[in-house]
């Protein structure tokens, strides 16, 4: 697995650091120290993942994540010494796909980056349709109403796993497992605020979402389409 | 004002009670002696009148009686009783009876007086001395006195004495009606005396009110509460100023460490970043030599080892420092969901069991739903990280035994017991463990690698749950550290009849299908 990773980082020790980790697990580091160039230099290096210190000089890390996701859905894992919930529900917010806080290991930094960048293997061609919404896995398209619609590649495999078994309820434990690669526990938020975003993206109004629905106290589901009776568990909102 | 009244009684009731006090005492004394002086006078008055009545009436019975001259002695006293009552001129006479006596016998004009209803001290007077004398007694026929004029009657024909009984029937109704007006009047003072110690204490206590009314307010966290703006140059007026003086240091004092503590969450915000970028990089290094340790001499493998391994510690010693000052700062908010007790107890264990196993101690659970799911309103972080070190600590200071971990819904609250076979902890050290990098084993070799803070980071999440922490512990027999949280509302309503039969055999799992009331989870071993 071969991949050009963008670290945006001021500190040179940890970005030298950064650098020999990633190269010894073959991938292709570009390093910026400074937030003001970070958008240049992801223009220029076109890179598969960015690694995006929170803090930083010039240009703040949540502005450059937000300025990432206007114009890509390129995989941004979040460098984070903060562990105070709201520092890190504000970085997801802005797009980020994951985070990883500072200090970690090497091993931890890898996995998390692998899990990012791994392609689910399909097997030919592959359309899933619910609602009004058509996917089409291979090409990694969505269409709404035969619009498309732009998803990141996080939030295409969230809706996939989701919409590969309709009216299944996923805990976000198993999402955490099959879209974010967590083996362990992983934080739930990951799932709550991405739910958020997609929900932004394919709901016809996402105060009151019917595709990606919330079952509370267990998880989410792809929601039965209008007039579908499902006497097995009442979705939270809708009529 | 403490030497009289109980000291817990109201101001405003001691000062109207000493008040009152006051002027009952002033009211009888007052009364008493206008009683006294009146009736003096009124006594002095009529006895003067009597016996100068009395002179008058005495003064012809010896004409009288040298008219009876022949006549037996009974007829002789009779005649005289008879002239003496027999009133003449100036209306009638102002006494009752009179009783006339020689010293044969006596003889009265009405027969309800006798010759010995007067006492003896009269009688001396008048028989012995021979002058007029009066005494007071009680009336024999009726309520209240009387007054007896005595005086001795010298004729040719004899001595006699006379006694005459005087009625007092007017100066008693007059000392009455003065008496009874005297008692309305004093109520009525005392009455007024009351109302006016009521109302002026009142006003003294006003502003006394006021201040205790801003204090309470400031108390309860408003300190921009101030007494208003007093104008007068009293005692209160003084009060008031140095009260609003103290309000305002206080208030700066209180802004002041606010700051400090504000400083101090911003300074261990400081340290956690500026720390952590460096330790990353160390880390991430440490990993790098520690992977390829077996390019490097045998000495360097070793240090790349102890590197490797003491980086692990020095992070969770960071971290524990980081969170201690984070409670330290009262920056820690609690965000609670609703945890189910019983799971989360079940991951603790599960996380713990490479450990268990490795220490060849079995762990067991058992959650008693008897009164309800054992839910609790919590941050599941924090718990799983309460919990997690009880269990650890019961593991590592286990050999070859058993860890038990009990949660039950007791009422509003649920109870979690973690009990080892371990060495348990000496009475000494009991009291100290949850204080920071105590040590109850000091004189054993470290072998867990814990960072002395577990326990203490354990009490500020409980309390931060609004729940307790407290330990049992046996030397050699183990330790049992019971957690109580505040339940979260019941899920289910409790099943009292099957309580009770559950209550004979507490030991029993009864696992029943999908609703199973206790659940087994057995590790390690």
């Amino acid at each position: 697995m071969r991949g050009r990773v963008l670290v945006v980082d001021d500190d040179p020790s940890l970005g030298e650091m950064l650098g020999i980790v990633l190269r010894q697990e073959g991938f292709e580091p570009v390093f910026v120290r400074s937030g003001d160039q970070a958008i240049a230099a992801f223009h220029q290096a076109k890179p598969d993942l960015v690694l995006l210190d929170l803090m930083l000089p010039g240009k703040d890390g949540l502005e450059i994540c937000r300025e990432l996701r206007m114009e890509s859905g390129v995989p941004i894992v979040m460098l984070t010494a903060k562990t105070d919930t709201v520092d890190i529900v504000l970085g997801l917010e802005s797009g980020a796909d994951d985070y990883i806080t500072k200090p970690f290991s090497a091993k931890e930094l890898v996995a998390r980056i692998r899990a990012r960048l791994r392609r689910r293997d399909t097997d030919g061609a592959e359309t899933l349709r619910f609602h009004d919404v058509e996917m089409d896995v291979m090409a990694h398209q969505v269409t709404k109403g035969g619009k498309s619609i732009n998803l990141t590649p996080l939030e295409f495999e969230l809706l996939a796993t989701l919409a590969r078994r309709p009216r299944q309820v996923f805990t976000r434990e198993v999402l955490l497992e099959q879209v974010w690669g967590y083996r362990y526990a992983g934080d739930t938020r990951l799932v709550n605020v991405h739910v958020q975003r997609l929900r932004a993206k394919i709901e016809d109004d996402p105060e009151n979402p019917r595709v990606v629905q919330t079952v509370r106290g267990v998880g989410y589901r792809i929601g039965p389409e209008t007039g579908a009776e499902d006497p097995g568990i009442a979705p939270e909102t809708g009529p | 004002m403490r030497w009289f009244g109980p000291p817990r009684l109201d101001l405003r009731a001691r000062v109207v009670l000493f008040a009152s006090a006051v002027a009952i005492c002033a009211l009888l004394l007052l009364g008493l002696s206008l009683r006294a002086l009146l009736a003096n006078s009124l006594y002095n008055q009529r006895s003067g009148e009597a016996v100068q009545e009395v002179q008058r009436l005495i003064s012809q019975a010896p004409a009288t009686l040298a008219g009876t001259v022949g006549l037996p002695e009974r007829e002789a006293q009779m005649g005289l009783v008879q002239d003496l009552t027999s009133a003449q001129g100036g209306g009638p006479p102002g006494f009752k009876a009179v009783i006339v006596r020689s010293t044969e016998l006596s003889s009265e004009s009405d027969d309800r007086f006798k010759i010995e209803q007067v006492p003896s001290t009269l009688v001396n007077k008048v028989f012995v001395k021979s002058e007029i004398a009066y005494v007071y007694v009680d009336s024999p026929i009726g309520p209240g006195r009387m007054l007896i004029v005595g005086a001795p009657i010298r004729s040719d024909q004899g001595d006699y004495e006379s006694y005459f009984f005087y009625p007092l029937t007017f100066q008693e109704e007059t000392l009455n009606r003065l008496t009874n007006f005297l008692v309305i009047v004093s109520v009525g003072l005392l009455a007024a005396v009351i109302v006016m110690a009521a109302i002026l204490i009142g006003r003294v206590l006003r502003p006394v009110q006021r201040a205790r009314d801003v204090a309470e307010e400031i108390a309860a966290g408003n300190l921009d509460a101030r007494i208003p703006q007093i104008t007068t140059h009293d005692d209160f007026g003084r009060l008031a100023e140095s009260f609003n003086r103290m309000t305002d240091a206080l208030a700066q004092k209180i802004g002041e460490l606010e700051n400090v503590s504000n400083l101090q969450a911003r300074f261990v915000s400081d340290v956690s970043h500026e720390l952590r970028t460096p330790l990353a990089t160390v880390r991430m290094a440490a990993d790098y030599i520690h992977a390829a340790r077996a390019s490097l001499p045998a000495d360097a493998q070793r240090a790349a080892v102890l590197l490797e391994r003491e980086l692990e510690r020095f992070e969770n010693l960071l971290e524990d420092l980081l969170e201690i000052s984070r409670f330290d700062a009262g920056v820690v908010r609690l965000e609670p969901v609703e945890v189910d007790l019983g799971r989360l107890l079940d991951e603790v264990i599960d996380a713990l069991d490479p450990i268990a196993h490795g220490r060849k101690v079995s762990v067991s659970l058992v959650v008693d739903t008897r009164q309800g799911a054992p839910l609790v309103a919590a941050d599941p972080r924090r718990l799983d990280r309460v919990f997690s070190n009880l269990v650890k600590n019961a593991i590592e200071h286990t050999t070859e035994g058993a860890v038990r971990v009990n949660a039950a819904r007791r009422g509003d609250e649920v109870v979690i017991k973690v009990e080892d076979e371990g060495e348990g902890i000496p009475a000494e050290d009991l009291p100290h463990i949850f204080e920071r990098f105590y040590r109850a084993d000091a004189h054993r070799a470290k072998t867990t690698g814990g960072t002395g803070l577990g326990l203490a980071i354990a009490l500020e999440n409980v309390h931060l749950h609004g729940g307790s922490i407290t330990v049992t512990s046996e030397v050699a027999e183990g330790s049992e550290f019971t957690v109580v949280l505040p339940a979260a509302k019941p899920q289910a309503e409790p099943r009292p009849d099957e309580a009770t039969t559950a209550e004979r055999q507490p030991d029993a799992a009864a696992i029943d299908g999908d609703s199973q009331s206790e659940a087994e989870v057995v590790l390690g071993g």
